[in-house]
């Protein structure tokens, strides 16, 4: 074996053994403190809880996922990975738990973002899928019911599991040294099962009482498509813009359920963010989306939206600290949201601390090839008297070859 | 390139940790998006059965564990037990006079006494007495088909008893049972009686046992014939030795009275009653119920949260046979209606609940009592044809075992003022909706 093959095989073990370490540590940190995904009752109303599909240094800066510094694979910035010069994927893994007001504290996992691009001349194209509305939840009641003279206790309880993701293949490169460009199509997938039970107490009835289950198994579908563009100016500073339009939301029961087809328009998504360049190592994100859902809640059999639904946040990146010869950046941020399904006619905010580190496990003079992400924030969500408090902590893995 | 072990045991703490799935819950009623009503019907039983009818003769009181002695129970039921006990032992162990090689066979053996012991049952008789005899049968018979008029109900034709009861007999022995005392009587058998019983090519051995206690019914746990053999070999030693099994039943008088209105079951033979479920495909809730639901209401499976028989009890037409013990009952499709009776039945369709007490059929009768059958009525609504055909709709209602006893248990039939109803509860509702 040449020199060169020897040090290219070197490079290639010590790639595995760090991409290895990078999502071993990320399912360890994210998978220990807490179970499940900050899910939230929110998810009953509407279509669900929007779930944004944002990695794990999008989360710790408080951002909307778009205008980072540097390239990167996410459906929020289809210009962000026209600078990925070698094959990159990745994954980010997501775990939380939100503690209900006067209930239960419940929790999920998800995989909000999974991404792999390959360069090629000069083009990066990019297959995505990213998490879009969560419709886990469910609710039970403790009822007293007359049948026939007799008082029988039943329980009713609803259950909806499920979501609705994009899946979407890109197109992104670098216009010129400063501008780039990218763009993404694709269609929602998922599937949704509201299941409706009703169980009576066999002491009154009878031994043998049976439940009474009702199901609907909905699928998702819709054209999405989105495009960005990402621009330096200065270079100490770095701006992108992007929107997402949508075709309509079709749910259509699947095959052997009975029900009607679901659909719903969907709002133009603007998205915007920037990262200025303070002083050396320390860099401010901000970062902004707008929506106006209205006529998806025309379109709703119940409930209703907000007209404009506004996210917006920022933080703060240290890159001057490091951990065993390697860049550790340092991340902290704040975020605001408005959700836009209201909950029992009330408007659903959400708003949160976050922070987090970076570790470049492998790096090239100019290229991080293996790279762990970590992020976790605390925050609640409101709406009317319902209050939610929640735990989410959030890894993210990039691994890139060539 | 094999990813580390330790990579993978780290990929399954944490899957296995943090995957724990807990859904958000709420106890908002108002989130339940469906508005379900659930309502019951009762349905007459001229409105869901078809071609009822009692039929007996099922089983025979040869297969009742326990043997049943009466004199005039309840002012009618005359019960009494015939056993043909199994043949004796071919040959016994001896040591021969001055032998030092231990025993030997002898198959030439001489009865020269015997005992009959019966274990009775002593639950509920307090200090009473009774007075028992035993008597050998002088007339053939046959154990499956015996009766109180016949000694033989055969292909072969049918011998009437020359005395109905068992008789003409010879008298054996006679004792007086005290319950407190003892659990067992005990009558003597002399030689010639033994040796007959013994001799399995006689037609007519047998033992007949009755009680002349007026309104006495007792129940035999167990009966053995012990007998006293003197050895060939060795003149000067006896040896008990117990005849094998034989066959033991009861004859009884009079038959059980039935009637069209009253639904019965139980009894040796067993009486089953019997009909064929046709369901409406709508349902009438009644006014009330459909001021909350559209009427008339579909029956579907979905729908269907509970199926019963509601029937009531009815004090049995014959007391005699009234039961002395719980009974319990069971339904069982029918596999071949159009060869009934003689048609196999399937498995028990409705959930075991507790046995009946017998007070419900005498002191205590219009006692509501309900067999469900929710998963029966599902299947046949709707059939679930990837395991074949569905279930039969024909059933048999017939007492749990059959026959466990002369106990009759009766309920009100149809066209009575209580007949038996068909109690559905269900649940309605537009389905599950999209959001």
């Amino acid at each position: 074996m040449s020199r060169r093959g020897r040090i290219g095989a070197k490079m290639g073990s010590e790639l595995v053994r760090s991409a290895a370490l990078a999502g071993a540590i990320a399912l360890t940190v994210t998978a220990y403190p807490s179970r499940g995904n900050a899910q939230s009752l929110l998810a009953a109303d509407g279509l669900g809880l929007l779930s944004e599909p944002l990695d794990a240094r999008s989360r710790a800066l408080g951002g909307a996922g778009i205008g980072l510094s540097g390239s990167y694979l996410t459906e929020r910035d289809p210009a962000a990975s026209a600078g990925l010069l070698l094959s990159t994927a990745t994954m980010t893994f997501q775990t939380g738990a939100s503690s209900i007001e006067g209930g239960e504290t419940a929790g999920h996992t998800r995989f909000p973002n999974i991404g792999v691009s390959y360069p090629y001349g000069g083009n990066v194209f990019a297959v995505r899928v990213a998490s879009f509305l969560d419709q886990e939840w469910e609710a039970v009641s403790e009822q007293t019911l007359d049948i026939g003279g007799r008082s029988v206790n039943s329980v009713d309880r609803f259950r909806s599991t499920g979501g609705i993701a994009r899946v979407t293949v890109g197109w992104s490169r670098q216009i010129v040294q400063s501008l780039s460009a990218g763009v993404t199509f694709g269609t929602y997938a998922g599937t949704t099962r509201r299941t409706f039970s009703r169980s009576l107490d066999p002491e009154t009835v009878g031994s043998g009482v049976e439940a009474f289950t009702s199901g609907l198994r909905l699928q998702a579908s819709g054209i999405v498509v989105g495009a960005g563009l990402g621009w330096d100016p200065i270079p100490l500073v770095h701006v992108a813009g992007a929107f997402t339009w949508s075709d309509d939301l079709k749910l259509s029961p699947s095959e052997g359920t009975a029900g009607r087809e679901g659909v719903y328009r969907m709002p133009l998504e603007l998205r915007g963010g920037g990262t200025v360049t303070l002083t050396s190592g320390l860099a401010l994100h901000l970062g902004v989306t707008y929506a106006d859902w209205s006529d998806t809640g025309a379109d709703l059999a119940v409930g209703t939206t907000r007209d404009s639904a506004w996210s917006y946040g920022g933080g703060l990146e240290w890159s001057g600290g490091t951990l065993l010869g390697r860049t550790v950046p340092i991340r902290i941020g704040a975020r605001h949201r408005d959700l836009p399904f209201d909950s029992n006619g009330d408007r659903a905010t959400e708003r949160s601390l976050s922070g987090g580190l970076g570790f470049d496990l492998v790096e090239t003079e100019t290229l991080p090839l293996a790279r762990l992400e970590f992020g976790v924030e605390r925050g609640s969500r409101k709406a009317g008297p319902l209050t939610e408090d929640y735990w989410r902590t959030t890894a993210s893995v990039r691994v890139a070859a060539g | 390139m094999r990813p580390p072990v330790w990579f993978l045991a780290t990929i399954a703490v944490a899957v296995g940790s943090g995957c724990a799935d807990a859904v958000p819950t709420s106890s908002d009623g108002g989130r339940i998006p469906v508005d379900a009503e659930t309502i019951e019907v009762r349905l007459p039983f001229s409105s869901f059965a078809r071609d009822y009818q009692i039929l007996s003769g099922f089983q025979s009181p040869a297969e009742v564990p326990t043997l049943t002695i009466a004199h005039e129970w309840a002012g009618e039921l005359e019960s009494r037990p015939v056993i043909r006990f199994g043949s004796l032992p071919d040959v016994v162990n001896v040591i021969p006079p001055g032998s030092t090689t231990g025993a030997q066979p002898d198959s030439m053996f001489q009865p020269v006494s015997g005992k009959v012991i019966l274990r009775l049952d002593t639950l509920g008789l307090g200090e009473q007495r009774f007075e028992l005899e035993a008597d050998a049968i002088l007339t053939p018979w046959h154990s499956e088909t015996v009766s109180w008029e016949l000694a033989a109900d055969t292909l072969g034709g049918r011998l009437p008893w020359p005395e109905p009861g068992g008789g003409p007999v010879r008298p054996v022995d006679s004792a007086t049972w005290f319950p407190i005392v003892a659990d067992s009587v005990v009558f003597d058998i002399d030689s010639l009686t033994v040796t007959e019983w013994a001799d399995a090519d006689l037609p007519d051995r047998g033992l007949r046992v009755r009680t002349t206690t007026p309104g006495s019914r007792l129940s035999v746990r167990r009966l053995d014939l012990r007998v006293m053999v003197r050895s060939e070999i060795n003149p000067d030693t006896l040896i008990q030795i117990s005849a094998n099994p034989g066959r033991a039943t009861f004859i009884y008088t009079p038959t059980p009275l039935v009637s069209d209105t009253v639904l019965m079951v139980g009894g040796a033979p067993a009486a089953r009653a019997l009909f064929r479920i046709e369901l409406p495909e709508t349902v009438d809730p009644g006014p009330e119920a459909c001021a909350r639901v559209s009427c008339p209401v579909s029956l579907s499976a979905d729908r269907l949260l509970f199926a019963s028989l509601a029937l009531r009890t009815f004090p049995t037409l014959s007391p005699g046979f009234a039961p002395v013990d719980s009974v319990a009952v069971q339904v069982r499709p029918v596999l071949a209606p159009p060869r009934l009776p003689r048609s196999p039945l399937s498995a028990p369709i409705q959930v075991a609940g507790p046995p009946l007490p017998p007070e419900w059929f005498s002191t205590e009768p219009q006692t509501p009592y309900e067999i469900g059958m929710t998963n029966y009525f599902r299947s046949l609504i709707q059939p679930d044809t990837t395991r074949g055909p569905g279930p039969s709709s024909t059933l048999a209602i017939l007492a749990d075992p059959e026959p466990s006893g002369l106990d009759v248990i009766s309920f009100f039939g149809p066209g009575s003022e209580a007949a038996p109803e068909l109690r559905l509860i269900l649940t309605v509702t537009d389905g599950v909706s999209i959001p």
